[in-house]
């Protein structure tokens, strides 16, 4: 029904009614009036025929009387009989047939009575009794009430004639009442209508959950977050409490740990700011920052509440990310710093290695194969070989301790080792290898990749204990772009392009967030016996070998590393340590190149033994001049890549510029793939790593030479 | 916006309006349609008159009296009624007390027996007695003697001095059977050789001796001749009327208006009746009444003593006779 119907109706009914109660209440006055008039009129009037009518009954002149009332009835039309009874007796009266029982005997007074009543037909009769003087006579009279009323009938009729005027004149005034109303409020309401959808996209707009909550904790207001919260349904057209959109309980909260805020309020009556524990619909707590400040009545009271709640869940979780994020660099920075200490270990020691190893395989060259002192040589050179492992190993955990680069074929690998792995775990663990066809190889250290397998399988097994458990170990080849490798290795921009992906999960324990954060720092275990240097080496050997690692874990839903190695990409000049020319002599001049004194005194040595003539420089700049002098007789250059005053790059710059195609072999304690880095395709003639033996030097040398030879 | 702030619930205050407009509106209905609980009365199931006086109820014997209008019929009634209640229930009886308009209704009430005992005037009596044997039962004593006069009346401010004064003006009769009221004047005329019609400019009878009185006074009739027991006891009640009158001339006394009954009421009833009123005056209640209407008791009577109206009534009567 449109609002101007809805006016109008109510309207012309108001009125209608209002006029109905007005014409009503005057017929009513009218009548009742009427009625008064009459009671009054025909009390003297009968009173006065009474008086008349005492000394007629005193005379005992029925004949008298009965004219005169019948003379009462011939002068007033509204009279319908008279009569007089004594003692209850009729005595006179104008009826044809008697006076009528009932109207025999009533109670006698002084003063008029009035009586009404109807006879058989229904009509209405109004009887005036008045005692005859002091005689036990009563006079009575009766009016027909009908006749009576009669007089009054044509103002009855006027008034209700004025009231059905008035009646339309008000239903007209109704429809013009309805048109302007409709007017005014259509404007209006269009007016409120914008000035509410105004604010509710302003309180749509903010973030939060922001609610108007009554004291019953059911929603007079609530924003688009909190009907999302509900699953898009209106929670305050479904009278929905605050509890049960927050805390999906059909109870209000009262949890002490975190106080209700509607609560709070309205104790204080003032604002508070508290953290509470809501929880979503998938039944996830949530933890919130509640302000909820009040809304007073007149009298001072609370009535409502605004409600705003902040969810701190994501703002944790960023901090935590962050936390995580910042630990990752720590833990790249503590490893970088552990790497630049080992790798300047390493170098220095691999020099002094140099010094000593190589001279004394210069001391057993020499020696008589019977000499006794060649045992103590040896054990000697054993002593100095076991601290090159030394240092080998630290560099491994710096991630710097590749030693070897060559192709590895990842599935020939794991199948020879897994024999060996599942030896080192529990009978009642299996091991089931999953490996992609058609895989291609790796390029790395296989003993360091071995260590890795063999560390993370280990670890599984002590995860899966004597549990019935499982080791799934999977392989695939997979295309890394950019941000999936920023995302498991933030601290370094790796290539994009295929890696190999190597997969080792475990049914066993799982790890907590907190063992999580730290299985890769140095040191940490959650064993009694172990070092704590198994995972941090893996975590080295994969860094050292341009790899990432990712974990995933659940206490009691195990755990799964996946290590990524960048696909085989062949290097030009691979290495082929063939050791079968022992005797092989050269000719020519080598320019040696070493700052430290004993490696440039046993290379030389070792170089002349192998039929070389030998020049020495002690850094960059001299080894520069010399082979300006005589880069006509040299045939090639075994050059140290850290040097004072001009290291080893720099010095291969200079030599080239002198001569172009100058043979290089270049020489280091670094590992080759971070030393020769700044030679890529600058024709390297080869790399030798600290401490070297001197066959090696000797294998070197005749491959170099020989391919230069061949060329 | 979504939702409602500060909702005070309009649709029960609406509901509120509608109830309380329906009750004014049910209110209205009933008193404009109700009220009209009256009772049925039949109309046709009705009571003749059947002339009894409503009575019967009571078992005693009946005993009827009748009191000659006198005096005007209220006050007749008023001072009588509960005398003779008075005196029916010494007697064992229940009174039942009649008047008439005229003084030969009363005679007719007596000497058709529809009374047992009737206060008739002295006039009436002598005609009773002539006419079907009246007896005389008892006499009142007023003021110490048992006659009565006949008073001439004119008003106090008029001229009239004499009856002979009253020529030619307005005249109020009381009754025409009355001795003092119609029969003396009468008389009095007679004896001067006139009549009414001759004497008077205009005569009418009054029926009663204080509306006679209440005529003088008022201006109504220039003279009136009245019972000097009415004129003397309407003075002692309301003297501001007789005080407007004044006595130009007293008749010679007159027997007392007389208590009589038929001569067929049975002797024992009869003395009965004549005992009850001769020992009246010693009831402590019947003397309140004998105060009233100033008398001092009933004693026998004589019929000798209304002789002189019997003479005064013929002379009148041969005297208009020899007028014809």
């Amino acid at each position: 029904m449109s609002l101007r119907a809805k006016v109008f109706i109510r309207s012309a009914v108001l009125s209608a009614f209002l006029i109905g109660v007005i014409v009503a209440t005057h017929l009513a006055y009218v009548r009742d009036f009427s009625d008064r008039q009459l009671d009054q009129r025909y009390t003297k009037e009968t009173i006065i025929q009474a008086a008349r009518a005492e000394r007629l009954v005193l005379w005992d002149d029925r004949v008298a009387l009965t004219g005169l009332l019948e003379s009462m009835l011939d002068t007033d039309d509204h009279l319908a009989y008279a009569f007089i009874e004594r003692d209850g007796r009729p005595y006179a009266h104008t009826f044809t047939d008697g006076v009528p029982r009932l109207l025999l005997g009533r109670p006698v007074s002084p003063t008029p009575q009035h009586w009404h009543f109807s006879d058989e037909a229904g009509e209405r009769f109004h009887d005036v009794s008045v005692r005859v003087g002091d005689t036990n006579a009563v006079l009575h009279v009766g009016l027909s009430r009908e006749k009576g009323f009669g007089d009054v009938v044509p103002l009855l009729t006027r008034i209700a004639a004025v009231g059905g005027v008035t009646l339309l004149a008000a239903v007209v005034l109704s429809m013009l009442l309805a048109r302007w109303t409709t007017r005014e409020v259509r404007s209006a309401t269009v007016a409120l209508r914008d000035t509410l959808a105004f604010m509710q996209t302003i309180i749509d707009g903010v973030p939060e959950a922001l609610m108007v909550i009554n004291r019953d904790c059911t929603i007079a207001l609530a924003n688009r977050t909190v009907r999302e919260m509900t699953g898009g349904k209106d929670p305050v057209a479904g009278r929905l409490k605050c509890h049960q959109v927050s805390h999906q309980s059909a109870t209000p909260c009262a949890a002490t740990e975190h106080p209700c805020p509607l609560g709070l309020v309205i104790a204080t009556k003032a604002t508070a700011t508290v953290e509470h524990l809501h929880r979503d619909a998938e039944g996830n707590d949530l933890l919130v920052e509640v302000i909820a400040a009040p809304i007073f009545d007149e009298k001072g009271e609370v009535v409502q509440i605004i409600e705003l709640a902040r969810d701190l869940t994501e703002r944790i979780r960023a901090e935590e990310g962050r936390r995580e994020l910042e630990a990752q660099f720590q833990q790249a920075q503590k490893l970088e710093s552990l790497g630049v200490l080992a790798s300047g270990l390493a170098h220095d020691f691999n020099n002094l290695l140099v010094g000593i190893y190589g001279n004394m395989d210069l001391a057993l060259m020499d020696l008589e194969e019977r000499s006794p002192v060649r045992i103590y040589i040896t054990d000697a050179k054993t002593a100095a070989r076991r601290a090159a492992d030394l240092i080998g190993e630290m560099l491994a955990y710096a991630g710097k301790g590749k030693t070897r680069s060559e192709e590895v074929d990842l599935h020939e690998l794991l199948q020879e080792m897994a024999g060996l792995l599942r030896a080192s775990i529990s009978r009642k663990t299996t091991i089931h290898l999953d490996l992609a066809e058609g895989l291609v190889a790796v390029r790395g250290d296989p003993t360091q990749i071995r260590q890795v397998v063999m560390n993370i399988i280990t670890n599984a097994g002590q995860a899966i204990g004597e549990e019935v458990g499982e080791i799934v170990v999977r392989t695939e080849r997979i295309e890394c772009d950019r941000a999936f490798l920023q995302a498991i290795r933030p601290d370094v921009e790796l290539p994009e392009g295929p890696y190999i992906s190597l997969q080792i999960a475990d049914t066993g324990s799982g790890l907590s967030r907190e063992v999580m954060g730290r299985i890769f720092d140095p040191f940490f275990t959650t064993k009694a016996t172990g070092s704590g240097l198994g995972l941090s080496a893996v975590h080295g050997i994969v860094r050292s070998h341009g790899g990432a690692i990712r974990v995933e874990s659940q206490p009691g839903k195990g755990t799964s590393f996946t290590i990524l190695f960048p696909a085989v990409i062949p290097l030009t000049g691979t290495d082929q340590t063939d050791l079968v020319a022992k005797d092989w002599r050269g000719s020519g001049t080598i320019l040696v190149v070493d700052d430290e004194e004993p490696v440039r005194s046993f290379v030389a040595n070792a170089v002349e033994r192998f039929g070389f003539a030998v020049l020495t420089a002690s850094d960059g700049v001299e080894a520069v001049e010399i082979f300006r002098e005589h880069h006509g007789e040299i045939d090639g250059v075994l050059l140290d890549l850290k040097m004072p005053r001009m290291d080893g790059a720099e010095t291969f710059e200079e030599l080239r510029e002198i001569c172009a195609d100058v043979l290089v072999i270049l020489s280091s304690g670094f590992t080759e793939e971070e030393s020769t880095r700044q030679f890529a395709g600058k024709g390297l003639a080869g790399f030798i790593q600290k401490p070297y033996e001197a066959a090696a030097l000797r294998e070197k040398l005749r491959v170099a030479l020989g391919r230069r030879s061949g060329a | 916006m979504n939702g409602t702030v500060g909702d005070r619930g309009y649709s029960t205050v609406s509901l509120k309006y509608v109830l309380i407009l329906a009750v004014i509106g049910a209110a209205l209905v009933l008193e404009l349609t109700g009220g009209d609980d009256d009772p049925t009365v039949d109309m046709a199931e009705t009571v003749r008159d059947d002339g009894a006086d409503g009575t019967q109820a009571d078992e005693r014997p009946v005993l009827r009296v009748a009191v000659g209008a006198m005096i005007s019929p209220e006050i007749t009634r008023d001072y009588y009624e509960k005398l003779i209640e008075l005196l029916a229930g010494k007697l064992g009886h229940r009174a039942i007390f009649s008047q008439r308009r005229t003084y030969s209704e009363v005679n007719a009430l007596v000497a058709n027996k529809e009374v047992d005992v009737a206060f008739v005037c002295s006039g009436p009596y002598t005609r009773g007695r002539e006419e079907f044997g009246m007896e005389l039962l008892v006499v009142p004593v007023a003021h110490g003697e048992t006659v009565y006069y006949s008073y001439i009346l004119a008003h106090r401010d008029s001229v009239v001095r004499s009856f002979d004064d009253l020529r030619g003006r307005r005249f109020a009769f009381t009754d025409p059977d009355s001795n003092s009221g119609c029969l003396v004047p009468t008389y009095m005329l007679a004896r001067r050789g006139e009549t009414p019609d001759s004497f008077f400019g205009d005569t009418f009878f009054s029926n009663s001796h204080d509306n006679s009185i209440n005529a003088v006074a008022k201006g109504m009739a220039d003279g009136a001749a009245v019972d000097s027991l009415i004129w003397d006891f309407m003075n002692v009640v309301d003297p501001s009327v007789t005080g407007l009158t004044r006595i130009v001339e007293r008749s010679p006394p007159y027997g007392i208006p007389p208590v009589v009954v038929h001569p067929d009421l049975p002797a024992e009833l009869k003395e009965q009746l004549r005992q009850a009123f001769l020992s009246l005056h010693e009831d402590e209640a019947a003397r309140g009444f004998f105060t009233r209407l100033q008398i001092d008791r009933f004693v026998e009577g004589d019929d000798a003593a209304y002789q002189s109206v019997r003479e005064m009534r013929r002379w009148v009567e041969q005297d208009n006779e020899g007028g014809q």
